[in-house]
Formats: structure tokens, C-alpha cells, sequence
């Protein structure tokens, strides 16, 4: 395994990223990570969780197409059809609850607290699962990358952990120096204006506001197939 | 605004459960009138002479970068193999692959891609999928180059119709 290997890898996961069709999951993402102004630390584990999160889908399914457990093509497509189209709605309802719209009742206890109190205060644990989800959520650009170009590499070097690692880690990157410049960005507008929680609670309405546009996006054009010409 | 958010609650709620409904309708709809034989937008005819069948395969949603494939594949098609095209040794064909579930099965397709078929009337005798399209994308000459010798190698008398610029 050579470095050019891994910044293949590396350089795969960044592609994907930066590519135009997980724009919307990206947003959330930065929206939801940055959100915690005034809080380095919470960003910080924020987005290592997220990152934790991406890596982890890529791994595990690495391992099973690598494994033989399952084919590619069927994993792929089966992802692409189904989870684009679980995401829109599951993005409005987080966005709701980050706007504490809903999750505060009884009925909607997570982890032993009410689930928009925990997101409201921060919620750094969601980042896992977010990173999941959004990897999962297979677009074609992201599905032509890693089941097209990383997993074929993973298998020429018979690296079935460490090239996904790679890769997820790459997709995670671009996410997460947005997410800290908007965090330290909103920081200091905040401090020089002497308005830090007031800018706070304006960014965390911006991360669910957003998390619903992007639901919203996704719904017309996967559920609805209103694709915005590309 | 606060008489505000209960109504936008209501209203995105209501969204959401529509939504959800009507993508559970969508699939049982589509897996009660999908095709038997799978062959969705394919053209058939009688002819049983071997050519080529260059693919587009996409999913229903059609992002920018696939788009962007697509019009690449076909200006080097119309570019380099004109001729081809119009006396009928090579077929352009365009398909969902989400809708055309046989023919994504067919071709193992793992995303939109491009497929080069070598075909007897309607049966497919060889092919090769050419998922490399997306690390090459940024690169027009080995975009080129990788779709040009990929159709080149299955085309019958090739070399009568090279021409033009790689």
C-alpha cells in the first residue's frame, strides 16, 4: 500500500463531497454541525462523530461487497432508490425538532431525554447517525465513486478497512472545515458585535430551517421526481 | 410568529405523511406494472446481424455530473462515430436503470454509466460496463479515449469507421 494509493483514496472521498448532488445532505450537515457557536469543543466532537459515522457506513459496506456477501450492483441500486427517498422526510422531521417544533412532548423520549432538548442543547451524538444516514444515501455521483472507483481499488490492494476508511474520512473533510470556519466565523461576529448567544440561537434556527429546505428538496425530487434540470 | 408555528407544523407534518404515502403508492405501483421482460425504452427489431449498442444508463433522478456524461458520450459518438450511427452498426440507446430493472440486473449497474453492447438482434453477446467515466470525467482527452477504445474494440470493422478527433 503506497501513500499514492491512499491519496487516491483520500482524494476519492473529496471528489464526492465537493460534487454537486449531495449539495443538500452537505448543507445539513455543515448547518448542523457549525451550529454550536461559542462551543469549539462541541463542534470538534461534532464533527468527529459525523466523520465517525460516514466512515463506519463505508466500512461496513466495503466489508460486505469485498466479503462477497453482497453484490454491488444490488447494494448500490437498492441504496440509490431507497434511501434518497427515506431521507427528504427524515430531514423535515429533524429539522422540526431542531426548531423545537416537535420532540419536546413524552411520547418523543431518546436516550433517556427529550430528544429536542438534547438536540437544542446540541445534540453532538446525533452527528453518528447523521454521518450514517448521509452516507448511506447514495447519489450517482457518490454511488459511481465508491462502488465504481473505491471499491475496485480497495480490492486490487486488498485493503477491505483501511481505503474506505480513506475515502469516508475524504468525504467528511470538506463538511467539516466548513462547518468550523461557520462556527468561528459566527464566533467572532458575535463577540465583536457582543451578541454571541443571540447570533447562537439565529444559527441553530438557520441549521433546522435548513435540514427542512433540504428535506423539502429531496422529497420533490426523489419522491415527486421534480428534478431541478439536473 | 408564534400563531405562525403551530399552522407551518401542521402544514410540514401533513407534508411529511403525504409524502411518505405517496412513495409507498409509487412502488406498489411500479412493482405491480413492471415489465415482464424487462426491456423498457429498448428499441427491437428483427435484425439479426451483430452491432453495437452504446447504453446510457441513469437513474430517475439526473444529476448535473450525469448529465454531464451523457452529453459527452454522445458528442464523441456523433464526433468519431457518425457514420456508424447513422447506418445502423451502432445504437444509441438511453435507459432508467431504477425503471428497467432487468436491464440494470443485465449489466450489474452499480450508478449512471455507460455500457458498450455487443449485440445479435436482441441478445447481448458481450459487453463492458465503463464505470471509470466518473474519475475521467474532468479529463475530455482520456474521457475520450477510454469510450472511443471501449466501442472501437467491440465495433464490427472499426477501423472503416475511425476518423475524426480522439
Amino acid at each position: 500500500m503506497t501513500w499514492v494509493v491512499l491519496g487516491s483514496a483520500l482524494w476519492l472521498g473529496v471528489l464526492t463531497a465537493i460534487s454537486p448532488c449531495p449539495l443538500g445532505t452537505n448543507i445539513a450537515a455543515i448547518s448542523f454541525i457549525g451550529r454550536q457557536v461559542g462551543h469549539r469543543r462541541g463542534v470538534l466532537e461534532a464533527g468527529l462523530l459525523y466523520t465517525a459515522g460516514r466512515v463506519l457506513a463505508y466500512v461496513v459496506l466495503g466489508m460486505l461487497v469485498m466479503a462477497g456477501l453482497m453484490a454491488s450492483g444490488d447494494l448500490s441500486r437498492f441504496l440509490q432508490k431507497y434511501l434518497n427517498e427515506i431521507l427528504g422526510p427524515v430531514l423535515i422531521v429533524l429539522g422540526m425538532v431542531l426548531l423545537g417544533m416537535i420532540g419536546s412532548g413524552a411520547s418523543l423520549n431518546l436516550a433517556g431525554g427529550k430528544l429536542q432538548a438534547r438536540a437544542a442543547k446540541g445534540g453532538v451524538l446525533f452527528s453518528l447517525p447523521l454521518g450514517v444516514l448521509f452516507a448511506l444515501s447514495f447519489c450517482p455521483v457518490s454511488a459511481g465513486l465508491y462502488f465504481g472507483a473505491l471499491i475496485p481499488l480497495s480490492l486490487k490492494h486488498g485493503s477491505r478497512v483501511l481505503l474506505p476508511l480513506v475515502y469516508g474520512g475524504g468525504t467528511a473533510l470538506p463538511v467539516i472545515v466548513f462547518a468550523f470556519i461557520i462556527a468561528f466565523a459566527s464566533e467572532c461576529l458575535g463577540k465583536a458585535f457582543n451578541r454571541l448567544s443571540q447570533v447562537e440561537i439565529w444559527i441553530r434556527r438557520a441549521a433546522g430551517l435548513l435540514f427542512i429546505v433540504a428535506g423539502l428538496y429531496y422529497c420533490l425530487t426523489h419522491i415527486y421526481g421534480l428534478s431541478p434540470g439536473g | 410568529m408564534e400563531r405562525l408555528e403551530p399552522i407551518v407544523k401542521n402544514i410540514l407534518l401533513a407534508f411529511v405523511l403525504v409524502t411518505v404515502g405517496f412513495a409507498l403508492g409509487k412502488h406498489s405501483v411500479r412493482s405491480a406494472s413492471a415489465a415482464p421482460d424487462g426491456t423498457g425504452t429498448v428499441p427491437r427489431e428483427a435484425d439479426a446481424r451483430v452491432k453495437l449498442r452504446v447504453y446510457y444508463l441513469h437513474a430517475t433522478f439526473r444529476c448535473v455530473t450525469c448529465n454531464t456524461i451523457e452529453k459527452m458520450t454522445r458528442e464523441l459518438m456523433d464526433k468519431q462515430f457518425g457514420d456508424a450511427l447513422a447506418d445502423g452498426r451502432i445504437e444509441w440507446v438511453e435507459a432508467d436503470f431504477q425503471e428497467n430493472e432487468a436491464l440494470a440486473k443485465q449489466f450489474e449497474v452499480i450508478s449512471s454509466c455507460v455500457v458498450v453492447a455487443k449485440m445479435r438482434g436482441e441478445t447481448v453477446l458481450d459487453y463492458q460496463r465503463l464505470d471509470e467515466v466518473w474519475t475521467l470525467l474532468n479529463d475530455v482527452a482520456k474521457f475520450n479515449t477510454y469510450v472511443s477504445d471501449a466501442i472501437r474494440a467491440y465495433l464490427p470493422d472499426a477501423d472503416a469507421v475511425e476518423g475524426g478527433t480522439p
